[in-house]
Order: structure tokens, then C-alpha cells, then sequence
């Protein structure tokens, strides 16, 4: 018989699963005001996709080179600290992104007084998951360890659930903030861009954001009193350290499935809205929009009944090759349908949004136990994750910055370039997470 | 966190923000898309480099953290202040008359009233948070004149919770020789992390660490753990071979082998299950360490304890008006049954306490007393006399509980005990019974 769980532990695994979920829900948010908002500021000053796929390009690489500052940050300054700042940004970034409704100065896309203080809303918000990844997990694991009587404690379950809650909240975050779109902008081709379109959802995502910081302050972290936390390593020598544990056998392997599954994640997450917004702006954006966030709720709730199927392949190394399989059977259907024609490809997308939140908990939140277990020093837990992290964001932003160029020379419509997005990309982050994901798992006998 | 900026990482990121922010201008004057998205992209990457910058400072700030060397020096010069100061009042004139004398600086400034013992308490504790004891100037004053001792405990020492009795044991014969010495009987100083920093860290000499099974499970045991070790850290000088860890059975070696600070303390060590043999090997080996040091030597002022001639009573007793004349015949009791011992007892001694600060002879008579016996009753700690002795004794009781002995002469539960204080129900026994118990536990406290 298992002993007991300790309660501190109880409680430790609640808290993460309530920020973890905030985070989720306020992400969720973001990615639908940010594109949205995108697409309303640019409106009639150029082309929708060349700018979204530039603000990605700028969002990713801001991400990637701020995640191994802020990773160190975590490590040096306490994971309790780092969240807190994470949430503030989060909180800064959306009034910042509520109030580019300021008179608009000139006519130039990029150089408008609203642009700008759009733009500089959503990098000072990309600092926010940048310090909040990896901080999250390595508080998590660290408290864990330290209330626990023999560690590591099993942190697999609550990874998982957090993945699993995490969807659901995502979703629901991006269906309020789409209705409130919806709500004042009905066929996103008129020309009402009001305050409220900006305001309202600013405010509802800054109010969670400030609830989340409040929240965060109160997290404790009596392991940090051990000595291994109290570093005394200068950056370079720090992230210099975390670069060579990186390359460790196992978290080598762990790091190309993160990539994989974040990748794909970014793929799914980020340039479906503008693509429903600017390819069907002939038809009410909420027919599609609905369809759409319901396909992804159902997904969402899904996912814990088909995580828990997972968990019953009896082969541990093969668990997470056969959840990816959730992520190709949909996009055979973009590839096989999906090149025909905006619509086809719509419908394909509908269905893989659907089923990439299926396989999302017991995708992620397996890698993610798999890393921890991987990770060696306690002390630079934070930061290897986010090297892992920022990996992930170089990947994107060299895709996005591609398909930047692509838009920028030639192609005149949308479609083209996003087609064959959709088509290859997540095919290639599919077979590398299979690839590191089944070679991170080594069998029990080995591991020990 | 000792050395939060080494490379100034804040300043590198507004260098940063300013050559984006130069970039972002260059590029932006020019027509091309390209290159005005390239100059977005650089003010973008320039407010975020002004924001982790800023998000950096406000960190340092808000911690308030030192650079390990200008800590140690601020220390320095605020301890020479701060012995400046107390140099010029009497309490310390009258203590440091004796050239080799040893002035136990902690325990001097509990001698002092009112107002000044604050602010000289609220002075050391700061102190303490800049650097720990062994790094206070350990002499003042012309050379060769007194030494000082900045040390609040001469040892502390940190034990699980079913491990306590054997730490009491350990404890109560160092108490004899005059050690002063903090053992956590209630679990992680109510979880005061200033306080746990402040005793395992700073303002204690050595530190014995029992560590065994249960060790791995009291959480509130492994933060104490935690602080000594980083104070274990510092070797050179005054401030080496801080820890002393002692396995008591095969996971505590165990634990200590899983500690990479522990390295060279594991190689050597081996657990021990027959406690009164480890008992006596503790014992000696702390003993051994006297020698050369302070303890033993001229302490001023000297620390109280059984051994000791600076403890002033056997038995102090606190009680109300209420059961006067049976109070009175215990302490009668007592008196004759202690021979030449002295029994503190107020309506013996108003004389003593009349006068200003009664609440500092009573910490003095309290604090030098070996066992206090309070007998509650309703008014008990509602007149202004048992209210200031019950804050005394509640002061004491922070830092040896178990000599505080609870006696309820009408047989209720006394309202100021919590749901676990014990008390003894005495309603129906005699003077004499009564004075039997009390010895009894005097007793088990010499033991």
C-alpha cells in the first residue's frame, strides 16, 4: 500500500494546477486578441497574412532569446518570482494591446502610433510565458521533492491533468474573447474597430492576469533555503552549464520531442483565426468561429478519457508514438483534401484543431515528465526547460520568417503560402516528437 | 543569494534596449518594407531588453541583496557603532571591567531595560542579517583588553520530531555546563523563516544535525537543515567546522551520502544504534571542543544553568491572589525541602521587584530559574502583575519550554493553555504533595 500523500504535496500540485490553468485560459485569450486585433489594426494597410506571419516571426524569436535570460532568472531569483514578473508582463502587455485604440497617426502598417503600441503590448506580453515556462514545472517538481519522503515524487499525473485542464481553459478563454469580437465586429469587414473591440477584452484578460500575479505572490519555496540554489555562477557559466546537461543523453531526446510538441502546438494555435478571418470574410465569421471553438471544446474534454487510454499501452516507449498518431490522422486529411480548395482545407483544419487537443495531455504532459525526470541539477531546472523552450521558438520563428518571405514575394492571395503551412510543417514537428519522444522514454530496466 | 549581479546582467539588457532602440531608428527612416519591418522588430526587442532590464533591478531591489564583501563590511562598521554606543552605558562598564574577560554580547543586551533593549536587540538581529557571528569583530577596545562573542547559542541542534527526547537528553547535559543551547521542540520556530535563518544560519557557533529516518519526513526539521548547511559552507576561520552531523541509523547515513555538501563528513561516519553509547560519544566530542574556546572561559555575563553558579533559583513560582495561603505553604515547602536552595516567591520578594522595569528582573529571575511553576487560576494573567509574569514566562517558554511546569489548583483547565499544554490538576492534593511533584520534575531537568 502507498503511503499517505502529504498534504503540503496536495496542495503544492492544486496551486500549479491553478496557475497552470489561469496561464492556459489567459493564453488562450491572447491568441485570439492578438491575432484578431492584428488583422483589425492592418485592415486595408496590406497584405493580412505578411503581417501575421512578421508579428509571429518577431513573437517567436522575442520568445526564444528571452526564454534562456528568463529561465536563469527562475534559477537565480526564485520560481515563485519569476512568476509573478511572468504574470505582471502578461498583465502590462494586455492594457498596452487595450489601448492601441489611440488615435491612429498616419497611414504607414508598421509605423502607426497604433501599431506600435500594439506591437510593443504583444512583446512585453511574450516576456510573460517566457518567464512563466519552465519556472512553473521546476517549482512544481523542486517543492514536491522537498515535502516528499523518498523523491522524486511523481509529478506524471498532474502534468498530465494540467495539460488536460490546460486545453479546456484555452478554449474557453478563446471562445469569450472570440464572442466579445464577434459581438462588435459581426462580419470583420466593416469598418467599426470602437474602443470596446480593444478595451473589453483587455481589461477582462489584464483583471485575470492581476488576479493569477496576486495569486503567485503567496506561492512558498522553502526548498530554495538549500545551499545547491544559492548559486554563485555567472550567466554565461550558468547557461554554459545548462547547455552541456542539454545535450545529455536523455534530455537530448526529450529537448527534440519538446520541439516536436510545441511546434505543432504554435502550428495549430496561432494561424487558423486570421486565416478563418481574412480567406471567409465573404461569410459571417461566427458560423465558422463556433464551429470551430466548439470542435475545439470537445477536443478539450476528450482529452483526459483518451490520456487515460494511453496510459493502458503497456509498452511505456510506445505511449507516446501512438498519442501522436491523434496529431497525423487529421492532417492526411489536409493533405489529402486540404490542397484542393480554402474551403476543403477549413473543414480539415476544423478536425485537426479537434484532435490535437485530444492528444495534448498525454502528449505533453508526458514529455514534461519525462524531462524532469531527465534533468540532474535542481538548480538549473528552470533553465534547461526553457533552453528546451527556446529551442522550440527558434524552430517557429525561422518557419514563420520563411513563410514571411513566401508572402512577401509573389503570392498574391493568402491561401498558397498558408496551404502549404499547414500541409508539410507539422508533418516534419510530427516525425521529429515521435522520433525524440520514443527515444526519451528508455525502458524501466535501463533507467534505473 | 550571494552575488545576485556578478556580471551586472540588468545593465547588459539597457545596453541592449539602447542599440535596438538605435537600430529601430536607422532602419525606420528608410521606405523599404523589409527594412521598416527590421526596425519593429529592433524597438520591439528594445522595450522587451528595457523591460527584463527594469523587471531585474526591481528583483535586486526588492531583495535588497548584497554583494557578499560590502555585507561583511557594512557589518563591521555597524557592529563598531553599535559597540560605540552600548560602550558608553553603565550595564556594559560595569560587565567589561576584566582584561580577558569574554563578553557574551547577545546575552549582555537582555540586561538592559525598556526601550534600549529593543533597539540593541532590533541592532544585533540586523547585524545577524548581514553576516553570521563568527564574521562580527571579535575583540573592542584597546588590544588584549575584552573578546567579544556575537553568538546567541552556543549550539543548536536539529532533530525529527520522534528523535527529540534523545536531542533533550544531549541538550540538558550541555545546559549543565553552562552551554547555551536551542533544540526546536516545536517544529520549525512556528515557521518563522527569519528566526530559523537567524539561530541555524548566523547566531549560533556549531550546530549537531541527528539525522535518521524520520529526518527525510519533518519538513519543517529540513529548512533548519537547509540553513545550516549553508552556513556549514563558510570554512575559513572562526567560521569553520560549523556542522556537526551525527547519522543514527542507516538512513541517516543514507541521507548524508545523498548530500554532495556532506562529502567529506560521509566518508568517515557510520551509524550508531545504541544510543546511550552515541550519547556518550556526542557528549565528549562536543565536551572536547571547550577547550580553547569560549565556553567555560570568563563569560560575562556567565550563562545560567544547574552547573552554573549564575542560576539564581531552583523554583520560581507565578501564581494570583486568589490561592495566596496555599501557594505560600508550597513554596514554605520547597524552601525547607531544597536545602539553601533559593525559591523565588513575590510576596517574599516585593522588595526585589519594587522599583521601574519589574518586567526585566522578572526575565532576569525567570530566565535564571530552572524550573517555573505557574499556578493558574481565573484572574491568573487578568492583573496587571500575573499579566506582565504570564508575558515573561510565555517569553521563556519560547526558548525552554520544559521548564515551564503548569498546575491548576481548582482543578479547571486553565483558558491560557493551548490544546496541547499539559497541566497538573493539584485541586485535591496537599502543600506537601504538591512540593513532591515539583521536585520531581527539578529532578528529571538535572537528569
Amino acid at each position: 500500500m502507498s503511503p499517505e500523500p502529504s498534504p503540503e504535496i496536495e496542495r503544492t500540485k492544486q496551486q500549479f494546477l491553478f496557475v497552470v490553468t489561469g496561464e492556459y485560459f489567459v493564453t488562450g485569450f491572447f491568441w485570439v486578441f492578438s491575432t484578431l486585433g492584428s488583422l483589425l489594426l492592418s485592415r486595408g494597410k496590406g497584405d493580412p497574412a505578411q503581417m501575421l506571419f512578421f508579428s509571429m516571426f518577431i513573437l517567436m524569436l522575442s520568445n526564444g532569446i528571452w526564454e534562456v535570460l528568463t529561465g536563469w532568472y527562475a534559477d537565480k531569483f526564485k520560481r515563485q518570482f519569476s512568476m509573478s514578473v511572468g504574470f505582471l508582463a502578461c498583465l502590462v502587455g494586455f492594457i498596452l494591446m487595450g489601448l492601441a485604440v489611440v488615435p491612429g497617426v498616419g497611414t504607414d502598417p508598421i509605423f502607426s502610433s497604433r501599431s506600435l503600441v500594439w506591437n510593443i503590448g504583444i512583446s512585453i506580453w511574450s516576456l510573460g510565458p517566457a518567464l512563466l515556462s519552465g519556472a512553473q514545472e521546476a517549482w512544481l517538481v523542486d517543492r514536491c521533492n522537498f515535502f516528499s519522503e523518498a523523491p522524486p515524487e511523481n509529478v506524471d499525473d498532474t502534468f498530465k491533468k494540467s495539460a488536460a485542464l490546460g486545453v479546456i481553459f484555452k478554449s474557453l478563454g478563446t471562445a469569450i474573447c472570440f464572442l466579445i469580437f464577434y459581438w462588435r465586429v459581426p462580419h470583420f469587414s466593416g469598418e467599426q474597430d470602437d474602443a470596446v473591440v480593444f478595451l473589453l477584452p483587455a481589461l477582462l484578460a489584464a483583471g485575470l492576469s492581476a488576479g493569477l500575479f496576486f495569486r503567485s505572490l503567496r506561492l512558498r519555496e522553502e526548498y530554495w533555503s538549500h545551499p545547491k540554489y544559492q548559486t554563485n555562477e555567472s550567466l554565461l557559466s550558468f547557461v554554459w552549464n545548462a547547455a552541456k546537461d542539454l545535450s545529455g543523453r536523455q534530455f537530448r531526446w526529450f529537448t527534440l520531442g519538446y520541439v516536436g510538441v510545441m511546434s505543432i502546438n504554435y502550428v495549430l494555435s496561432t494561424t487558423i483565426w486570421p486565416y478563418l478571418a481574412s480567406v471567409r470574410k465573404d461569410k459571417p465569421l461566427l458560423n465558422w468561429g463556433v464551429v470551430l471553438i466548439a470542435a475545439e471544446l470537445a477536443g478539450s474534454v476528450l482529452s483526459s478519457p483518451f490520456s487515460n487510454l494511453i496510459d493502458r499501452i503497456r509498452q511505456e516507449r510506445a505511449r507516446i508514438p501512438v498519442a501522436s498518431l491523434m496529431y497525423v490522422a487529421p492532417l492526411l486529411l489536409v493533405l489529402l483534401y486540404g490542397r484542393n480548395s480554402p474551403d476543403a482545407l477549413l473543414y480539415a483544419l476544423i478536425v485537426t484543431a479537434s484532435m490535437f487537443r485530444i492528444a495534448h495531455a498525454s502528449v505533453f504532459g508526458s514529455l514534461n515528465t519525462i524531462g524532469q525526470l531527465a534533468i540532474d541539477s535542481d538548480e538549473r531546472r528552470a533553465l534547461q526547460l526553457s533552453m528546451s523552450s527556446a529551442i522550440s521558438s527558434f524552430v517557429m520563428s525561422a518557419v514563420f520568417f520563411l513563410s514571411f518571405r513566401l508572402t512577401t514575394h509573389g503570392a498574391e492571395e493568402v491561401y498558397p503560402p498558408i496551404k502549404e503551412f499547414w500541409s508539410w510543417v507539422p508533418v516534419i514537428f510530427i516525425s521529429i516528437l515521435v522520433w525524440g519522444g520514443y527515444r526519451a522514454t528508455r525502458p524501466r530496466a535501463e533507467a534505473s | 543569494m550571494r552575488n545576485p549581479d556578478k556580471y551586472n546582467v540588468s545593465g547588459f539588457l539597457f545596453a541592449a534596449a539602447l542599440a535596438f532602440g538605435a537600430m529601430a531608428v536607422v532602419n525606420g527612416q528608410h521606405s523599404e518594407q523589409v527594412e521598416k519591418a527590421i526596425s519593429l522588430g529592433a524597438l520591439l526587442f528594445a522595450v522587451v531588453a528595457f523591460a527584463l532590464g527594469l523587471a531585474m533591478k526591481v528583483s535586486l531591489w526588492i531583495k535588497k541583496a548584497k554583494r557578499p564583501e560590502d555585507a561583511q563590511q557594512e557589518a563591521q562598521s555597524r557592529a563598531e557603532e553599535f559597540l560605540d554606543k552600548i560602550n558608553k552605558t553603565k550595564v556594559w562598564h560595569d560587565l567589561a571591567g576584566q582584561p580577558g574577560d569574554v563578553i557574551l554580547v547577545a546575552d549582555v543586551i537582555k540586561l538592559y531595560g525598556g526601550h534600549e533593549r529593543q533597539e540593541y536587540k532590533h541592532r544585533l538581529e540586523g547585524l545577524y542579517k548581514l553576516a553570521s557571528a563568527c564574521k562580527l569583530p571579535q575583540s573592542y577596545g584597546e588590544p588584549g583588553a575584552v573578546t567579544l562573542d556575537w553568538y546567541e547559542y552556543d549550539l543548536c541542534i536539529i532533530a525529527a520530531r520522534q528523535d527529540l527526547e534523545f536531542a533533550e537528553k544531549i541538550k540538558a547535559r550541555l545546559d549543565r555546563r553552562g552551554w547555551r543551547v536551542y533544540l526546536d521542540v516545536d517544529g520549525g520556530i512556528g515557521g518563522q523563516k527569519s528566526e530559523i535563518e537567524r539561530v541555524f544560519k548566523k547566531s549560533s557557533w556549531k550546530c549537531l544535525a541527528l539525522l535518521s529516518y524520520y529526518m527525510k519526513k519533518d519538513t519543517l526539521r529540513k529548512e533548519e537543515w537547509n540553513y545550516a548547511l549553508n552556513r556549514a559552507l563558510e570554512v575559513n576561520g572562526a567560521c569553520a567546522d560549523y556542522l556537526i552531523p551525527i547519522p543514527l541509523d542507516e538512513e541517516g547515513q543514507r541521507f548524508m551520502n545523498a548530500e554532495k555538501f556532506l562529502n567529506s563528513y560521509a566518508k568517515g561516519s557510520a551509524p550508531n544504534s545504541d544510543r546511550k553509547n552515541l550519547y556518550g560519544i556526542i557528549v565528549k566530542r562536543l565536551v572536547a571542543l571547550e577547550a580553547g574556546n569560549n565556553i567555560g572561559g570568563n563569560r560575562v555575563p556567565r550563562p545560567p544553568g544547574p552547573e552554573n553558579p549564575g542560576s539564581s533559583y531552583s523554583v520560581a513560582i507565578s501564581y494570583s491572589g486568589e490561592f495566596r495561603d496555599r501557594v505560600s505553604a508550597v513554596a514554605e515547602e520547597l524552601r525547607r525541602r531544597l536545602d539553601g536552595k533559593k525559591v523565588f516567591f513575590d510576596r517574599d520578594s516585593e522588595a526585589l521587584l519594587n522599583g521601574p522595569d519589574a518586567d526585566i528582573k522578572l526575565q532576569n529571575i525567570y530566565g535564571r530559574s530552572e524550573l517555573i511553576a505557574v499556578f493558574f487560576s481565573p484572574k491568573y494573567g487578568t492583573t496587571p502583575l500575573t499579566a506582565l509574569e504570564w508575558r515573561v514566562i510565555r517569553e521563556v517558554r519560547l526558548v525552554k519550554p520544559e521548564k515551564i511546569m503548569n498546575m491548576s489548583p481548582d482543578g479547571n483547565k486553565p483558558a491560557l493553555l493551548g490544546p496541547t499544554d499539559v497541566y497538573s490538576d493539584v485541586s485535591g492534593r496537599s502543600p506537601t504533595e504538591i512540593a513532591d511533584l515539583i521536585i520531581e520534575k527539578l529532578e528529571h531537568l538535572r537528569r
